[in-house]
């Protein structure tokens, strides 16, 4: 190990030092497989035959996934989540790009102590904005509507929303607006060529984060919901606390089908690398 | 008056910050004193309160032995969830931080995923996972290493197991953020100054890397002490958190003045925990330039 060698590029040393040993690879795998295992048994579960899940799974069909389409229940709440994730995108947008831009121009004290106070609603704890938001909304009237839920999970997503804009925002620099001017471009063209192209791939990844977080979400939602604004997770989170069976597998499939599915256009569209908290590497 | 006017304009660039601004305060800041004014209110029985002003809710909660347990027990699966999500966390972090190419992007691929998978539909997967016949127990049974089904279900240990892949994903990306901001030339000049691997982790890596340990790692005890979702889906009610018995006593229990008060039992605990976060993370960084 003591032997010097003359500076080489930076990434090969990193590289040295990945103890690319047996033990250092296992415990990524084991990590790995720790994430991953409960998303794999749930797909497989999902092709059982037998209506009680046990192992392994046999006599395989795709029964399942026709079987849940014909249940209202199901369906009513898989678009209940759609409609709420829309407007819960929509709403952390709208209130949360307009500040990453204003604090990411200067760093002042109260810039710093704002930023702070919009990460607040992360810090707590679910139950307790579900308890406040249902003593609050129910007065105003607003309980069980999907605006009530949307609400709800926009304190959760316009954070993460604002992190993610200000980073892009950071990054920007307003010296490429002036070239583009300086140039002969007008507004317009400046935005479409020089402002858009920067901001692009974390505009995408910021919706794709408040669309994601808003049909995960369903602890609010289980507070705020009503039977006919019944929410996915929480209509899954219902289910399972009672019975385990390849119904509930299969509709959990089409929601990671679509998760899945949104990951690889994402990557397709900006690279995969580019969604996270303003980390780059 | 003129430096009422130079004082606005200071400010004004905080304009397009005020509708999310107003947003928080409407519904966050303002539900949340609501909330603690009801937790200031006597209790009745069946449902109903008195709105006179009395402390009995919290010396309820911090007198009962139960309710103390409880707290305890939130506390040791918070601490439980940390201590095992900071090592393992690092790995991860520190091999996605090591990889390029097509080897970044899968990795990538795989703290996303799950990250973006229904928390509930991932528990769904743990209780299939543990239950007593799933693949675990079944492939012990046939390959005659126990005889009965191990008891892993409503488990403490299941609970973080569960929280651990809930609260990894975010952790990851939190110290992975840090770790790209290290400058590779310190670790290059500790290797060519003759420090072995170990050495160099120790001495440059895990020093620059603390800030993201300790937010991610706050954030991760955070989350676990105020779960809910995991000890009701593989625990016992033996193993509910503080969070589950606020929500039982509001949504079935229906006494709001108590249910709220455990509530705020549980926000003190986070403020705290932020609070000492805040003494410790200024130390941090004068260890980052120190080095």
């Amino acid at each position: 190990m003591g032997n010097r060698e003359p500076l080489r590029k930076s990434r090969s040393d990193i590289q040295r030092i990945n103890w690319n040993s047996l033990l250092f690879n296992i415990s990524v795998w084991i990590v790995l497989i720790l994430l991953l295992a409960p998303i794999v048994l749930v797909v497989f579960s999902s092709f059982s035959g037998k209506t009680h899940l046990s192992w392994p799974f046999t006599d395989l069909t795709f029964r399942w996934y026709g079987e849940v389409l014909r249940r209202p229940l199901w369906v009513k709440a898989f678009f209940n989540s759609l409609i709420i994730a829309v407007l819960t995108t929509a709403m952390s947008l709208a209130i949360a790009t307009p500040a990453a831009f204003a604090l990411s121009q200067r760093k002042h004290k109260e810039s710093g102590f704002i930023r702070s106070f919009i990460s607040w609603p992360l810090m707590v704890p679910p139950v307790m904005v579900g308890i406040a938001l249902l003593m609050f909304l129910s007065r105003a009237g607003l309980r069980g509507s999907y605006l009530a839920i949307a609400i709800g999970h926009t304190l959760w997503a316009a954070p993460l929303v604002f992190i993610t804009m200000n980073a892009v925002f950071e990054r920007f620099n307003p010296v490429y607006v002036s070239a583009a001017s300086d140039l002969g471009a007008n507004g317009f063209q400046t935005f479409v060529r020089v402002t858009l192209p920067i901001v692009r791939s974390g505009m995408i990844s910021a919706v794709f984060l408040g669309f994601v977080i808003s049909t995960q979400e369903f602890i609010i939602a289980l507070f705020l919901y009503a039977p006919k604004t019944i929410t996915l997770p929480v209509e899954i989170y219902t289910a399972i606390r009672y019975e385990i069976s390849p119904g509930i597998s299969a509709i959990s499939v089409y929601m990671i089908g679509i998760v899945a599915a949104g990951l690889i256009v994402i990557d397709r569209v900006i690279g995969i690398e580019n969604i996270g908290f303003g980390g780059k590497g | 008056m003129e430096h009422f006017y130079g004082a606005k304009k200071r400010y004004l660039y905080l304009l397009p910050a005020v509708p999310v601004i107003i947003f928080f305060f409407a519904f966050f800041v303002y539900p949340l004193f609501e909330m603690l004014k009801v937790s200031l209110w006597k209790s009745l029985p069946y449902g109903e309160y008195e709105k006179v002003l009395t402390l009995e809710n919290y010396v309820r909660f911090l007198t009962d032995p139960f309710y103390l347990k409880v707290l305890w027990r939130s506390f040791l699966l918070g601490v439980a969830v940390t201590a095992v999500t900071i090592p393992l966390g690092f790995i991860l972090a520190y091999a996605l931080w090591t990889s390029t190419g097509l080897k970044r992007k899968i990795l990538y691929f795989c703290i996303l995923f799950p990250l973006f998978t229904n928390l509930v539909i991932r528990l769904y997967g743990w209780r299939i996972i543990f239950s007593p016949t799933g693949p675990i127990n079944i492939i012990l049974q046939n390959w005659g290493i126990i005889d009965e089904p191990l008891k892993m279900i409503f488990t403490f240990p299941a609970i973080v197991v569960g929280l651990f892949s809930e609260c990894t994903p975010y952790y990851v990306l939190i110290l992975f953020s840090v770790l790209t901001l290290i400058n590779r030339r310190y670790v290059d000049a500790a290797i060519d100054l003759g420090a072995g691997p170990l050495r160099t982790f120790f001495r440059v890596i895990w020093p620059l890397s603390l800030p993201g340990v300790v937010s991610g790692g706050v954030l991760t005890f955070i989350w676990s002490f105020g779960s809910f979702a995991t000890p009701t889906i593989l625990g016992k009610p033996v193993h509910w958190t503080a969070a589950v018995h606020a929500e039982r006593q509001i949504l079935s229990v229906r006494d709001w003045p108590f249910g709220t008060a455990i509530g705020f039992m549980l926000l003190l605990f986070v403020v705290i925990v932020l609070f000492v976060q805040g003494r410790l993370v200024p130390k941090v960084r004068t260890q980052r330039t120190e080095v």
